[in-house]
C-alpha cells in the first residue's frame, strides 16, 4: 500500500516536471509544427506526414443513431505484427464505448462456485499476471468482392500484446464445481453483451486483460478490463468485462442467438444452430494490395502480408504471383507467436504484365488455408455467390484473398475473378 | 501433495464442501459478492427458460409502456426509427427478445453504460406480448407469463435474419 501511495506521488510530481520542460522548450522558439505541440512530446504523437487511419465500417442493419458499427485497421499501411492501439480495430454494436470510470468498476464471479466474489481493478492488479501476443478477428472478417482495399476486406483483425490475469486464476479463486462446463460472461456496455464459452477453453489460455501493447487498454477495445479468447472468432473476448458466471450448460444469449451462431441453411434439414469457435488458417497480403499502385514500373517489389491461425502458430507462407499456378515459400520476418499475428515477406520480380498475386497460410497443425473454390465446394455453396447468407459461417470465412496487377501497375481486388 | 490430500481429508471430514476439483483460496483477493448485487446484475436466461422471473402482462398494457419509453428510438409500430427494427425480425425464440429488454432496455445511453430505467418483469411480460402482437404472433389480450413464454415459437425459422 505505501508503495502505491510513493509511486502515485512520483507520477504527481513526474507531471509537473515534464509541464516545465515542455514550456522551456516551447519557449526557446517553436519551429516546426511538431514542437507547437505539446501532445508530440508529452504523449508521443506521430509525424505530421504519417496519416494511416482506421475507417468506419458502415453496416445498414446497425445504423442505430445512424452510428457505425466499427472501425477497420489499415492493414495496407501496417509493419511488423503489432497493431498500434490507435489503429486497433473496434466493433460497435450501435453505440459508443462506456465512459467507465475505473475506480468504480467491478468484476463479479458467480454461479456454480464455492464463493462468489467481486474484483474491483486494484484486487486484479495484485494477482499474477501474464503478458502474451495475440490477433484478435472479428468472425465477419472475409473477403469481399465489393471492397476495393484490404482494410474494407481484412481491417477487422489487429495482433496486440495483452496484460491480464488469467481466468482459470479468478476461477481457481472463487472454487468452481466439478459439474461445471460453461462460463458466461457479460459486459458492462448499454447492449450488455454476453457470450457462452467452454469451461475447458476458460481453463486453458483465456486471459481477464487490463493492458493493450504496454499501457490500459482502450475504450472501445474494452477499458478497463475484457476478455481474450487467444484464436476464437473475438466475439469470444468480450469487452469492458463485469460479470463472469460459472454454469453447466451454453446459454445461448441474446447477441450469440441473433448473429453469432452459425444457423442452419434454408437447404438444410438441421434445426440447431451451433458456435464456430477457431478462426482457420488465413492470410493476406497487406502490400501491394487493392488501390496501392506499383510506383516504379517492371523490378523487384516487396510483397508483403500478414498470416494467422487460431489453430496455433503459423508454420509457413506460401507466395504465389501467377494466379496461384506456381507457390513459393515466403520469408517469416518476426517472431511467430501461437495465434498472433505473422509477418511474411517474398521479394519479387515484376516482369511488367497483368497478373494476380496471393499468399496462403500454412499453420502448425498443417491446416492450409483455402481457395475459393475449395471454400464453397466444403460449405456446399456456389463459389461466384461468395460471401452468401445463404452460406452456413458465412462469417467465418477463411479463403484467400487475390490482388490482380494491371499492366501499368495498379493493384485491385480479384476476389471475384481468381 | 500428501499435504494437500490431508487437507482434504480434514474438510471431508468437518463436513466442508470442497468441490471435486480440489481448488482452495489461494490469494485471498476480492471481497464476498452480496445477494444483492449478484441479482442486480444476473438477468441472463437459460435457454429451457428455467430461470425467468414470475410475472404476466399483456400487448394492450405493453403498448401504453412502448410509446412512453421506446417509440422515441424503435419508431410507431416498431419499424423506421433510429434503433433496429421490432418486427419482422424476431429473434428465433421470443425468449431472448424477453431477455433482451429486461437486460438492457430503454437502452442507457451515456455514461459507463447504465440505465436510468429498469423494467419490472410484469412490465416485460407487457412490452414483449406486444412485440409478439406487432408481429401476429399474440392477440391483443393475450395474457404471456413465465410458463407459455419458452413454448412460444416462431413459425419460420429460416425467416430469422
Ligand atoms: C435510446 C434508444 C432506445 C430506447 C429508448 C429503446 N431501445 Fe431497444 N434498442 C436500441 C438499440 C440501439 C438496440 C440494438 C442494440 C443492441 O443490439 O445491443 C435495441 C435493441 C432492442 C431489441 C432487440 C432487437 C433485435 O434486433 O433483436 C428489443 C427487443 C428492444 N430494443 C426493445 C425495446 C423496448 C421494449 C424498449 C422500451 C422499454 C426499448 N427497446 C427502448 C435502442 C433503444
Amino acid at each position: 500500500m505505501k508503495n502505491l501511495l510513493d509511486r502515485r506521488r512520483f507520477l504527481t510530481h513526474g507531471t509537473a516536471m515534464m509541464g516545465i520542460t515542455l514550456g522551456s522548450i516551447k519557449a526557446a522558439g517553436a519551429q516546426t509544427s511538431n514542437e507547437s505541440s505539446n501532445d508530440v512530446l508529452a504523449y508521443g504523437g506521430r509525424s505530421r506526414f504519417v496519416t494511416s487511419q482506421r475507417i468506419a465500417d458502415i453496416d445498414e442493419t446497425h445504423r442505430a443513431f445512424g452510428r457505425h458499427e466499427g472501425m477497420l485497421t489499415p492493414l495496407q499501411d501496417s509493419m511488423g505484427i503489432i497493431t498500434p492501439n490507435s489503429l486497433h480495430f473496434a466493433t460497435m454494436q450501435g453505440y459508443y464505448p462506456p465512459d467507465i470510470n475505473p475506480d468504480d468498476h467491478k468484476l463479479i464471479i458467480h454461479g456454480m462456485v464455492d464463493r462468489s466474489l467481486v474484483f474491483t481493478m486494484d484486487d486484479l492488479l495484485r494477482l499474477p499476471s501474464v503478458s502474451r501476443i495475440h490477433y484478435l478477428e472479428c468472425q465477419a472478417n472475409r473477403p469481399e468482392v465489393m471492397e476495393p482495399t484490404v482494410q474494407g476486406s481484412h481491417g477487422k483483425t489487429s495482433c496486440a500484446e495483452w496484460t491480464g490475469v488469467l481466468m482459470s486464476t479468478l476461477l481457481q479463486e472463487a472454487g468452481y464445481d466439478a459439474n461445471a462446463k460453461w462460463v458466461i460472461y457479460e459486459g458492462a456496455e448499454p447492449g450488455k453483451m454476453v457470450k457462452s464459452l467452454p469451461m475447458k477453453k476458460a481453463l486453458d489460455d483465456v486471459m481477464i486483460a487490463y493492458g493493450q501493447n504496454g499501457e490500459p487498454i482502450r475504450p472501445q477495445n474494452g477499458y478497463p478490463l475484457r476478455v481474450l479468447v487467444p484464436g476464437f472468432e473475438a466475439l469470444y473476448s468480450i469487452k469492458w468485462l463485469r460479470r463472469i458466471k460459472v454454469v453447466d450448460r451454453p446459454y445461448m444469449g441474446y447477441q450469440e442467438i441473433r448473429q453469432y451462431t452459425v444457423r442452419p441453411g434454408r437447404q438444410s434439414d438441421e434445426r440447431t444452430p451451433f458456435y464456430n469457435y477457431e478462426n482457420g488458417p488465413k492470410s493476406v497480403i497487406t502490400s501491394p494490395s487493392g488501390e496501392q499502385q506499383l510506383m516504379s514500373g517492371p523490378g523487384y517489389y516487396r510483397i508483403t502480408g500478414l498470416a494467422w491461425s487460431g489453430g496455433g502458430a503459423v508454420k509457413k507462407v506460401e507466395v504465389s504471383t501467377d494466379a496461384g499456378k506456381i507457390w513459393r515459400q515466403a520469408d517469416i520476418e518476426g517472431p511467430q507467436h501461437k495465434m498472433a499475428h505473422t509477418r511474411f515477406n517474398s521479394i519479387w520480380k515484376w516482369n511488367g504484365e497483368p497478373t494476380h498475386i496471393m499468399a496462403r497460410c500454412i499453420d502448425e497443425q498443417n491446416q492450409v488455408q483455402p481457395s475459393r473454390h475449395q471454400f464453397a465446394r466444403y460449405w456446399g455453396v456456389d463459389p461466384d455467390k461468395l460471401p452468401t447468407r445463404e452460406q452456413r459461417g458465412s462469417g467465418h470465412h477463411n479463403s484467400i484473398q487475390p490482388w490482380g496487377i494491371r499492366e501499368n501497375g495498379s493493384v485491385y481486388n480479384s476476389y471475384a475473378i481468381i | 501433495m500428501r499435504v494437500r490430500l490431508a487437507a482434504f481429508t480434514l474438510l471431508v471430514l468437518f463436513g466442508w464442501h470442497l468441490s471435486a476439483s480440489g481448488q482452495g483460496l489461494q490469494y485471498e483477493i476480492g471481497r464476498s459478492a452480496t445477494q444483492e448485487e449478484i441479482s442486480d446484475w444476473d438477468k441472463t436466461l437459460d435457454p429451457a427458460g428455467k430461470e425467468i422471473p414470475e410475472g404476466k402482462g399483456t400487448a394492450v398494457q405493453g403498448k401504453i409502456m412502448y410509446q412512453e419509453s421506446c417509440e422515441s428510438c424503435h419508431g410507431e409500430n416498431g419499424i423506421n426509427g433510429s434503433a433496429p427494427e421490432l418486427t419482422g425480425y424476431l429473434r428465433i425464440y421470443p425468449i431472448h427478445t424477453w431477455d433482451k429488454i429486461y437486460r438492457t432496455m430503454p437502452l442507457g445511453t451515456s455514461g459507463a453504460g447504465e440505465r436510468d430505467i429498469k423494467l419490472s418483469p410484469d412490465e416485460t411480460y407487457s412490452l414483449t406480448a406486444y412485440i409478439l402482437y406487432l408481429n401476429g404472433m399474440a392477440a391483443e389480450n393475450d395474457i404471456l407469463h413465465k410458463q407459455n413464454l419458452p413454448a412460444v415459437r416462431i413459425p419460420d425459422p429460416d425467416f430469422i435474419r
